[in-house]
C-alpha cells in the first residue's frame, strides 16, 4: 500500500504546486536579486495597449504591477487616475497582494475616491481624479492596478517611459498601440539605442517590449533623465483635440492647424480699448519702445491667474475678456498682449515653449508640446537683428527678459503660415556677473561696519529682482538668514535696492555691521577674510559615477574689499595669492597691504558651462573643495 | 476649521426678531478708502481689512427652515501687489453646509478721481473638493491693482448648531471687524475671547419674546455684539507653538439644547458630563475588548513575565509593532479598536485604546490622556471642550512610576510620546474619580554624544567618531535610517560632511528602541595645512552649530522647544611629535537664567595629546519672550567656541 500513497501526495503535491505558481505570481520571492538592487519598488508587468478607433475615438488599457519594497517605493505604486470631461473610465481596479502573493485587499471601481485635481497656480479646472488611498501595513507588497478609458480627444496618445524614474527595477514593461482604420502613426523613439527594447510593430500597429532594467540611482550635476532613460511618443496625423479635428505631419502644418483653431480671432478688443492703448503711444515712434510702453501696461494691469475647463486648456481666452477682468493664465496673457500689440500695428506671435525644466520642443516631432506659452516679436532692424521675447505672466520682469525659466530652449513659434521652431536667448557664464565692492571697517573688539554694493547681472539678476517686492522685514530676514547665514549677528542697517529694468540690473546698496566678526584674543585677533561672498558649495562624493557631468549655465563673481584695521595691530602674515585656472572656470585670490592700517582682498570665482565625461566630475569635486576651502581662509592681526 | 457634530432639531419657530437687518450691505466703499496709499501703523502690510462683520441668526426665510445663517461681509484695501491674493476668496464649508448669495465687486478710482465698479460674474464662482466632507467655493475678483478696494459678502447656512470662530487676527492689519448674533435661549454656548487684544465692542442682552412657537410658548434671545478695532496682522514666530494659542478670535462652544418638548441636551458644561461622554465613546463594550486583547496576546509567553515594568514593556512593544498608523488622529466619535487591530492599521485613538485595553488585561494600572498636538491650540483649562483634543496616550503606573506610553510611532522608546503631542498638559481620564490635568513627564531624556578621537599624521587626521543618541534624537535618527542601507548612510554622512572621508560604518541598537543608538565611523579629515610652521585646527569637525536660530531681535511670543535637551563632546586629539601645542581656547561656563540650561568647556592638555570637554543644555522646555534675548546670546557664544582654534607650532 505504500505505492499508492506515495502517487497520491507525489499528486497532491503537484497541484498544490500548481495553485501554488497561480495564485503566487505577485510573491515577491520571484523578483531576481538584481533588480531590487537599489530599488525602492518593482515593476513586475506594466502594459499600454490603445486601440484607435477613430480620429475621435481611442481606449486605453493600462495595468501595472508593482512590487513595493520600502516605504520610500510607495511613491511608484499610487493608485490614481486622473480624468476629465473628455475621458470616461470605463474599467478601474486594484488589488493588494502580500510578499507571498496572497490577495488582501480589493478595490472595485465604486470603492475610488473622486475629487478635483486643480494643481497649484489654476483657480479652477475641470481635471479630476479617482483614487484609493492604501496604508501598507508590511513590505514588500504588490498593487496590481487596472484600468481601462475612452478618450474623444486623439491628440495626446499616452507617451511611453520604461524605466519609470529612478530607484525603480523593471521586470517587464510593454507599449501596444492597436490602429485597425490605419491612420498614419508617426513615433519618436528617444535613447532606444542604449536599452534592449524588443519593436514587435507592423506598419500601422506598434508593439514594444522592455525587460529586466536594473535601478538607475539619480546623481547630481548631470543630464537630466529625458536625456539618457528611453522613451516613446507617438502622434496620429489626423486628430481630434476636445472636439476640434486637425491634420499635421510636421510643425509647419501643426502650427497652422493651432492658429487657425485655437489663436486666430481670439484678439478681439473693444474699441474703448484699442483707442486707449493707441493713446498710449502716441508719442513713440520706433515699435519696440512702443512694445515696452504696451509690456508695461500689461504687467500693471493684469495678474496670473489659470481657468481650464475644456479646450481651455489650449486655447486662450479671448484678449476682450483678459482686458474686462484684468487676469489670465500664461494663454490668456500673451495672446491679450499680442491683441494690443496687433492694435498699434505690431506682428508679435504666440509661442509655445517647456518652463522651469530645460526642454526643448522637438524639432523633428510635431505633436502638442509644451506647457508654457511666451510671446515673440520676430526681429527686426529695430530690434537689433534679434528675435524680442516677453513673458507675460509676470509684473516685475523686465521687458524682453526670459531668465532660466524658459531660457535657451528650442520653442514653437506660431504664425499664420505655420509653425517655426526658434531658440530662445541664453544666459551663459559670464553674463551671469555678480560683483560685490565693500569697505569694511574692523574695530579691536572684533566688530565689522561695512558698506556694500552688490551688483547683479543675467541670471544673478533673474534671483534678486523680485526682492523689492519683500516687506522690508522680510527683506532683511532673507538677507540674515539665506544669503549671509554663514555671518552670525549680522545685522542689515539700511539697504537700498535698484531694479534697472532698462538695463537689467540689480544693485543693492548696503550698510551692515556684525558683532563679533573676529575672534580676539589677547595677542591678537582672527578673522575669515572673505566677508560677503563665502561659497561652501562641494558636490557629493561618488565612489562608482556613473552619469556624465554637467555645469548648467555657470557665473561669475568678482568681489573687492577695503579692510580697515584697528589701531595698535598690524598684520601677521598674508597669504600667497592663489589662482586656479582649469577647465571648470577659474578661481583667484589675492591680498595686499595698501599702508599700515588698509588691506585689500580680491576675488574671482568663474564656473564655466559645460558638459564632461564621468572621470572629470572627481576632478571638479575637488577645484569646488579648494575654493571652498579657500573661501575660509583667516587672517590674524598682532597686538603691537 | 472645527469638527461640526451638533445637528439642530428643526423645529416651527416663528422667529419674529429682526436680526438679519443688522447685516452689513455692500456699496460701503468711499472715495477716501480708494485714495488711500498706506497704511500707517503697518507700513509693509499687502492689503488691509477696512471693514469685516459677520452676523448669525435664525434664518426665517421659507428656503431656509429655520437654518443657522451667519453673513459675512468684507471690505478689503489692496495696498501692495504681494496683497493681491486677498483678492482671491475661499470659503469652505462642511456636508449639509450651504453657501448662499455671493456678491463681490472691486472698486478703482479712474484717472478722473471717480469710483469706478466691476462686479464678479456668477459663472466665475467655483466650487471645488476638499478633504473628507468638507467643499469650499471660491472666486476671484477682477480688475485688481494696487489701490483696489474689494467687496464681498455672502450667507454661509448651516444646520449644525456650532458656532464658527470669529478671528479678529489675520495675517494682515484690520481697520475694524465685528460680530454680532442674536442666538435663541434653548442654545447655550460658553464664549471665549483668545488672545491678548481688548475688545472695542462688548454688549450682551437678552431680549425677551423673540421668537415663538406657535401655541406652545415664547422664549428670549441672547443679543450680542463684539467688536475691535485697529488689529495689527499677526506675525509668526520660529520656534512658536500653533498661533492659535495668540491669534485673539471670539470662540463658541455649545453647551447645551433644549427642544421644543422640554427635553434639554447637556454638552460639554463640566468635566463631570464630558467624563461621562468620553467613557461611552472609549470604554463601551470594555468588559468584551479587554478579553479580546487577554486573547490575542495572552498566548505569547513574553506577555506573561511576573515583573509588571517588563510586561508592560513586552505589551507595548507588542501593539507598536502590530500597528501601522493611518496618520489619522481622532474623528469625534467612537473608536472601533477591534476593527482596527485585526486590519493592523489604526488612528492615534484607534493604536493606543488598543495598548489601554492590552494593559489593562494584563494588570497594568493605566488611565487614558488625551491631549492637542502642536500644530494646534493648546486645549483651554476653562471648561471642558472636547473637540479641542485630538491625541491620546496611555498613563501607566509601574511600580509607583508614572510612565506616558504612545504606541504610535514605531520608533518610540518606553515613556516618549511623539513630540507632536508634547503641547501643554494632558487631562487624565479618571472615569471612577474624575478627570485631572497632568503635567507630561518623559521617562528618557534626550541627548547626544559626540565622541573623536583623532591622531594627525602626514596631511590628515584619522581616526574613530562615535555619534551616541538617547530619547528624541534616536527617534529622529530612527526614522531617518529606516530603510537605508549602510552604504546609503555612508553616504549620505559623507555628503554631510563633505570634508571627511568614511571608511566604515557601524550601527548599533537600530531596531532596539530602548537602547542608546550608536553609531561608529572611521573616518580620515584630509587638511592641506600641513606644511606651514604653524597651524590652526578647529576640532568641532561635526555637528557644529554654525547658525543662530534666532535672528530676530525681539520677540513676542515664548520659544517652546518641546522637551529637555542635551548634547556632549569628548575629543581627544593627537598632534605628531614634530609639533608643539602653541595656544588652546580657554576653558568657558555659560548658564542661562532660570536654571534654562548651561555650556560647559573645558580643554587640557598632555604632552601631545589634548583632550576637550563640551556640554551644552537647554534644560527648559519653554523660554519665556524675556528669557529669548538670553537664549539667543547662549546661541552665539556656543557658535563662537564652536568656532575657535587649537594653534600647534612646528618645533
Amino acid at each position: 500500500m505504500k505505492y499508492p500513497t506515495r502517487i497520491l501526495f507525489l499528486i497532491s503535491l503537484f497541484t498544490c504546486n500548481l495553485i501554488f505558481s497561480q495564485e503566487n505570481t505577485y510573491a515577491s520571492t520571484l523578483i531576481p536579486d538584481e533588480l531590487t538592487e537599489d530599488a525602492n519598488a518593482v515593476v513586475r508587468n506594466s502594459i499600454i495597449e490603445i486601440t484607435i478607433k477613430g480620429i475621435d475615438k481611442m481606449v486605453v488599457y493600462e495595468k501595472e504591477v508593482v512590487t513595493v519594497l520600502n516605504e520610500l517605493g510607495n511613491v511608484d505604486a499610487r493608485i490614481a487616475k486622473r480624468y476629465n470631461n473628455d475621458t470616461k473610465i470605463t474599467k478601474l481596479s486594484a488589488k493588494i497582494y502580500d510578499a507571498l502573493g496572497k490577495q488582501i485587499k480589493k478595490y472595485s471601481k465604486r470603492k475610488f475616491s473622486d475629487v478635483s485635481a486643480i494643481s497649484g497656480g489654476t483657480l479652477y479646472s475641470d481635471e479630476r481624479v479617482k483614487y484609493v488611498d492604501y496604508i501598507p501595513v508590511a513590505y514588500p507588497y504588490t498593487v496590481v492596478f487596472e484600468s481601462e478609458y475612452k478618450n474623444s480627444s486623439t491628440g495626446f496618445i499616452p507617451r511611453w517611459y520604461p524605466t519609470e524614474g529612478y530607484y525603480v527595477g523593471i521586470e517587464k514593461s510593454q507599449y501596444k498601440l492597436n490602429n485597425p482604420l490605419k491612420i498614419i502613426v508617426r513615433t519618436k523613439k528617444k535613447n532606444f539605442k542604449n536599452y534592449p527594447i524588443q519593436d514587435k510593430s507592423s506598419e500601422f500597429n506598434l508593439h514594444y517590449i522592455f525587460e529586466n532594467q536594473r535601478a538607475i540611482k539619480p546623481e547630481v550635476l548631470t543630464i537630466a533623465s529625458r536625456d539618457f532613460m528611453p522613451y516613446l511618443i507617438v502622434a496620429l496625423n489626423n486628430f481630434s483635440l476636445k472636439g476640434v479635428k486637425g491634420y499635421a505631419s510636421n510643425w509647419k502644418e501643426f502650427g497652422k492647424w493651432e492658429n487657425n483653431n485655437l489663436i486666430s480671432g481670439r484678439d478681439i478688443l473693444e474699441p474703448a480699448t484699442v483707442t486707449k492703448i493707441k493713446d498710449l503711444v502716441k508719442d513713440v515712434d520706433n515699435p519696440i519702445e512702443k512694445a515696452k510702453l504696451i509690456y508695461e501696461f500689461v504687467q500693471n494691469k493684469t495678474r496670473y491667474i489659470g481657468v481650464q475647463v475644456g479646450i481651455g486648456g489650449w486655447k486662450p481666452i479671448l484678449a476682450n475678456q483678459v482686458d474686462k477682468v484684468g487676469y489670465g493664465d500664461c494663454k490668456g496673457l500673451t495672446n491679450y498682449t499680442k491683441a494690443l500689440l496687433a492694435a498699434v500695428g505690431i506682428t508679435s506671435y504666440y509661442t509655445l515653449v517647456y518652463a522651469k525644466q530645460k526642454i526643448n520642443i522637438d524639432k523633428d516631432f510635431a505633436t502638442f508640446q509644451g506647457n508654457h506659452a511666451i510671446l515673440n516679436i520676430p526681429a527686426s532692424e529695430l530690434s537689433g537683428g534679434n528675435d524680442v521675447w516677453l513673458e507675460c505672466t509676470s509684473q516685475t520682469i523686465p521687458f524682453g527678459f526670459l531668465g532660466d525659466f524658459t531660457d535657451d530652449r528650442d520653442v514653437l513659434v506660431i504664425t499664420p503660415e505655420g509653425g517655426v521652431i526658434k531658440r530662445t536667448p541664453s544666459y551663459k557664464n559670464e553674463t551671469n556677473l555678480q560683483t560685490t565692492k565693500a569697505t569694511i571697517r574692523l574695530d579691536e573688539k572684533g566688530t565689522i561696519q561695512a558698506t556694500l554694493v552688490r551688483v547683479s547681472k543675467g541670471l544673478k539678476f533673474d534671483n534678486r529682482y523680485h526682492y523689492d517686492r519683500y516687506p522690508k522685514e522680510e527683506l532683511i530676514k532673507h538677507y540674515k538668514s539665506k544669503v549671509w547665514s554663514y555671518n552670525n549677528n549680522l545685522e542689515v542697517e539700511s539697504v537700498k535696492l535698484k531694479n534697472d529694468k532698462e538695463q537689467v540690473v540689480f544693485t543693492e546698496d548696503f550698510s551692515i555691521s556684525i558683532e563679533d566678526y573676529a575672534t580676539v584674543t589677547d595677542e591678537e585677533i582672527l578673522f575669515r577674510v572673505n566677508f560677503f561672498n563665502k561659497n561652501s558649495f562641494i558636490p557629493k562624493r561618488y565612489r562608482n559615477r556613473k552619469l556624465p557631468l554637467q555645469i548648467s549655465r555657470g557665473f561669475k563673481d568678482e568681489d573687492d574689499s577695503i579692510i580697515e584695521i584697528p589701531k595698535g595691530y598690524q598684520v601677521e602674515t598674508l597669504f600667497e595669492d592663489k589662482s586656479i585656472i582649469n577647465k571648470f572656470g577659474m578661481y583667484q585670490i589675492s591680498i595686499d597691504k595698501i599702508d599700515e592700517h588698509h588691506i585689500k582682498y580680491k576675488r574671482t570665482l568663474f564656473i564655466k558651462e559645460g558638459l564632461y565625461p564621468k572621470e572629470d566630475y572627481k576632478a571638479y569635486r575637488a577645484f569646488r573643495r579648494k575654493v571652498a576651502k579657500n573661501d575660509n581662509l583667516r587672517i590674524a592681526l598682532i597686538k603691537l | 476649521m472645527k469638527l461640526k457634530l451638533v445637528l439642530a432639531f428643526s423645529f416651527v419657530v416663528v422667529f419674529c426678531f429682526g436680526q438679519s437687518k443688522k447685516s452689513t450691505t455692500m456699496g460701503k466703499t468711499t472715495i477716501e478708502e480708494l485714495k488711500m496709499q498706506r497704511y500707517e501703523k503697518d507700513t509693509t502690510a499687502g492689503a488691509i481689512v477696512l471693514y469685516e462683520h459677520g452676523n448669525y441668526y435664525i434664518n426665517t426665510k421659507e428656503k431656509f427652515k429655520y437654518k443657522f445663517t451667519t453673513d459675512f461681509y468684507f471690505r478689503i484695501k489692496i495696498l501692495k501687489k504681494i496683497g493681491f491674493d486677498k483678492a482671491t476668496i475661499k470659503i469652505p464649508f462642511y456636508d449639509e453646509e450651504e453657501v448662499h448669495d455671493i456678491q463681490a465687486v472691486t472698486n478703482n478710482l479712474t484717472e478722473n478721481n471717480v469710483m469706478h465698479t466691476t462686479s464678479l460674474e456668477k459663472d466665475k464662482i467655483y466650487t471645488k473638493d476638499l478633504s473628507g466632507k468638507w467643499k469650499e467655493t471660491y472666486f476671484t475678483l477682477p480688475n485688481i491693482k494696487v489701490g483696489s478696494v474689494i467687496e464681498f459678502r455672502y450667507s454661509l447656512i448651516s444646520p449644525y448648531a456650532q458656532i464658527d470662530d470669529w478671528n479678529y487676527q489675520s495675517d494682515i492689519p484690520k481697520l475694524k471687524s465685528d460680530f454680532t448674533a442674536a442666538i435663541i435661549g434653548n442654545y447655550k454656548y460658553n464664549i471665549r475671547l483668545v488672545g491678548n487684544l481688548k475688545l472695542h465692542r462688548d454688549n450682551f442682552r437678552v431680549k425677551n419674546g423673540c421668537f415663538y412657537l406657535p401655541g406652545i410658548a415664547t422664549g428670549a434671545c441672547g443679543v450680542l455684539e463684539y467688536g475691535m478695532d485697529a488689529v495689527p496682522a499677526f506675525k509668526k514666530e520660529a520656534y512658536m507653538l500653533s498661533q492659535d494659542n495668540y491669534l485673539s478670535r471670539l470662540s463658541f462652544e455649545l453647551i447645551s439644547n433644549t427642544d421644543v418638548r422640554g427635553q434639554v441636551t447637556n454638552y460639554t458644561k463640566t468635566w463631570k458630563a464630558a467624563d461621562k461622554k468620553l467613557e461611552t465613546y472609549f470604554l463601551s463594550g470594555q468588559y468584551l475588548k479587554k478579553r479580546y486583547f487577554k486573547e490575542n496576546l495572552s498566548s505569547e509567553a513574553s506577555l506573561n513575565s511576573e515583573n509588571s515594568l517588563e510586561r508592560a514593556k513586552q505589551i507595548y512593544k507588542r501593539v507598536q509593532n502590530h500597528y501601522t498608523w493611518n496618520e489619522k488622529y481622532w474623528l469625534n466619535r467612537k473608536v472601533e479598536v477591534k476593527k482596527a487591530f485585526k486590519n493592523k492599521i489604526g488612528s492615534v485613538f484607534e493604536i493606543n485604546l488598543s495598548l489601554y485595553f492590552a494593559l489593562q488585561a494584563a494588570n497594568i494600572e493605566s488611565k487614558l490622556v488625551l491631549l492637542s498636538t502642536r500644530n494646534r491650540a493648546i486645549p483651554t483649562k476653562l471648561y471642558p471642550v472636547i473637540s479641542e483634543f485630538n491625541y491620546m496616550v496611555v498613563r501607566a503606573v509601574i511600580d509607583n512610576q508614572v510612565y506616558f506610553l504612545d504606541a504610535v510611532n514605531k520608533y518610540l522608546g518606553f515613556g516618549l510620546i511623539q513630540s507632536e503631542s508634547l503641547n501643554g498638559e494632558g487631562r487624565v481620564m479618571d472615569f471612577k474619580n474624575g478627570s485631572f490635568w497632568e503635567q507630561i513627564k518623559l521617562s528618557q531624556k534626550t541627548s547626544k554624544t559626540i565622541r573623536l578621537s583623532l591622531l594627525l599624521k602626514d596631511d590628515s587626521f584619522v581616526g574613530d567618531l562615535s555619534i551616541k543618541k538617547t530619547g528624541y534624537f534616536a527617534v529622529h535618527k530612527r526614522v531617518e535610517f529606516n530603510g537605508l542601507s549602510e552604504d546609503d548612510i555612508l553616504e549620505d554622512f559623507e555628503n554631510n560632511h563633505p570634508n571627511i572621508e568614511v571608511e566604515d560604518v557601524a550601527l548599533e541598537n537600530l531596531s532596539d528602541n530602548e537602547k542608546v543608538l550608536k553609531e561608529t565611523y572611521k573616518i580620515t579629515i584630509e587638511t592641506d595645512v600641513m606644511g606651514s610652521r604653524r597651524i590652526r585646527l578647529n576640532p568641532f569637525v561635526i555637528g557644529k552649530i554654525t547658525e543662530n536660530p534666532f535672528k530676530l531681535n525681539k520677540r513676542d511670543y515664548p520659544v517652546d522647544y518641546g522637551y529637555e535637551r542635551s548634547k556632549t563632546y569628548l575629543i581627544k586629539l593627537i598632534i605628531p611629535e614634530t609639533y608643539k601645542i602653541a595656544k588652546l581656547p580657554k576653558n568657558m561656563g555659560v548658564a542661562l537664567p532660570n536654571k534654562g540650561g548651561k555650556i560647559i568647556f573645558n580643554i587640557s592638555q598632555k604632552e601631545n595629546t589634548i583632550n576637550i570637554y563640551l556640554n551644552y543644555s537647554l534644560k527648559k522646555k519653554s523660554y519665556s519672550a524675556d528669557e529669548y534675548f538670553y537664549l539667543k546670546q547662549f546661541y552665539k557664544k556656543l557658535i563662537n567656541l564652536q568656532d575657535s582654534f587649537i594653534e600647534i607650532e612646528r618645533i
